[in-house]
């Protein structure tokens, strides 16, 4: 990131803010996309960010912090939608397999679909981790770092989340019980 | 490969599916959004000072000092018109109980708060311990609790409401709905599979309304999204749409003030305890308009 233009921007450099925005809207929303699991809850979290960034960019002390600061903010915004839109479970049931499991591609589609149910059950503090983790390859001291939280608590929330969706993943290799015929 | 190697594999390459492109319009709508955007100015200071010597850093420390003392006599004098005579006393503890609302999402104190949103009503509010502020904007203010089960006391500008609380794309009434209070006391309560309570009229501070109870639906015939039914939206685009669970209670609170139709609104999930819903409607009934 160019610090230059952050510093501009810090001053109140409309036109410098714009270039900023314009490098960084694509990462922030494709980071919000992937917590929220919504593409219109993810654009209004983008868009939220973005001007918390500009309203807040004076308070940066460190301009060469710029793009973990901005992660930070935007969880803050993703944090802010989800409970903008009151998210509640769905009775969502799991219904089990009649046929035997499947070993060709279709099982990575039920992969895909199990971890996005999994993936939905975190919080957003956990999805933040995961996402910023193993999406953006951030080692988790830059994660606790971005997310100004203890490097301990990272760890933590990222064991938890992995745990969770190894569960989800795991549910569904797990073969249906099946009634013993009469 | 172990089993947490082989979950890591498949939730990273999960991960890469997705949009990796801002759209346009959104980065538009914040560009234009720029000059309306006050920048909040740092709140922290270098740690030295550049380019001074001693005599001026000790000038500066002087004349804080002076002006503290000055606004120490000013603020022990009645009125800050006191003579000084023996019969002065101390003022009262001023009335500034009220302490600005964040302006981040965050933990807050018990207290009474003032907010300048919804812009242009100035609010103030008084949330017990465990309360958080939950949304930043100019455009609403919200306070919530995640106490047993969730609770939250907003403040907004409601512009339109939903033609269909099912329908995905959130498409408005058309045309919007007018301006009264009166005219969106009906559009809400003609939202489809909400129940209404009857509108009652109210005073707050001054100000004319109306008050009533709205519930969602417990059972609705839609598949719902992560965003529940669709409801009324607001002035500002970011805030889009609001959204409400299966059951959720709100009540309502629709005032004028000076032309301004400011909304209050509780919510509450309709399993929400007793005492949980006696404290939210303290803090409903909390809100006021501020001069």
């Amino acid at each position: 990131m160019d610090t230059d233009l952050v510093i501009r921007a810090q001053r109140g450099d409309e036109e410098a803010f714009a270039s900023l925005a314009v490098a960084a809207g694509d990462r922030l929303h494709a980071v919000a996309h992937r917590i929220l699991r919504d593409l219109d809850l993810a654009e209004d979290a983008t868009q939220q960010a973005l001007l918390a960034i500009w309203r807040d960019l004076p308070q940066l002390r460190d301009p060469a912090r710029f793009d973990a600061w901005s992660y930070r903010l935007l969880v803050r915004a993703c944090y802010a939608e989800g409970r903008r839109s009151r998210t509640w479970t769905p009775n969502m049931r799991l219904l089990p397999s009649d046929g035997p499991s499947q070993a060709d591609g279709s099982s990575l589609v039920d992969d895909r679909d199990q971890l996005e149910r999994g993936f939905r059950r975190l919080s957003v503090d956990h999805r933040a981790v995961v996402v910023l983790h193993h999406y953006l390859d951030m080692p988790l001291e830059q994660v606790a770092d971005a997310l100004d939280i203890p490097a301990g608590t990272a760890r933590s929330r990222l064991h938890h989340a992995m745990r969770g969706l190894r569960a989800a993943l795991d549910a569904d290799a797990r073969p249906p019980a099946r009634r013993a015929a009469p | 490969m172990n089993a947490d190697r082989e979950t890591t594999r498949i939730v990273r390459s999960w991960l890469e599916d997705g949009v990796t492109r801002l759209p346009d319009p959104i980065l538009d709508a914040v560009l234009d959004e720029l000059p309306s955007t006050r920048q909040r100015r740092a709140s922290w200071w270098p740690l030295r000072l550049p380019q001074t010597n001693m005599a001026f850093t000790f000038g500066i420390a002087a004349a804080a000092v002076v002006i503290a003392a000055l606004l120490g006599v000013r603020l022990l004098l009645p009125d800050g018109s006191g003579d000084g005579s023996p019969g002065d006393q101390p003022s009262p503890t001023p009335a500034t109980s009220s302490s600005a609302w964040p302006d981040s999402a965050g933990n807050i104190a018990a207290g009474t708060y003032l907010s300048d949103s919804p812009s242009p009503v100035r609010t103030t509010i008084t949330v017990p311990e465990g309360w958080f502020a939950c949304e930043v904007g100019t455009a609403v203010l919200v306070a919530c609790s995640d106490a047993g089960h969730r609770g939250e006391i907003s403040v907004s500008l409601v512009e339109n409401v939903v033609a269909d609380p099912c329908d995905r794309g959130r498409a408005l009434l058309e045309p919007p709905v007018g301006e009264s209070v009166d005219d969106l006391v009906g559009a809400l309560s003609s939202l489809s599979g909400f129940a209404a309570g009857d509108p009652f009229d109210i005073s707050l501070d001054g100000y004319v309304g109306k008050e009533f109870e709205l519930t969602a639906p417990t059972d609705p015939e839609c598949v719902l999204d992560e965003a529940g039914l669709g409801t009324w939206t607001f002035p500002s685009r970011t805030l889009g749409v609001n959204g409400v669970g299966p059951g959720e209670v709100n009540l309502l609170r629709i005032i004028d003030v000076e032309g301004v139709r400011v909304m209050i609104a509780a919510a509450y999930q309709s399993i929400a305890s007793a005492a949980q819903i006696t404290q939210i409607r303290e803090i409903f009934e909390s809100v006021r308009v501020a001069p």
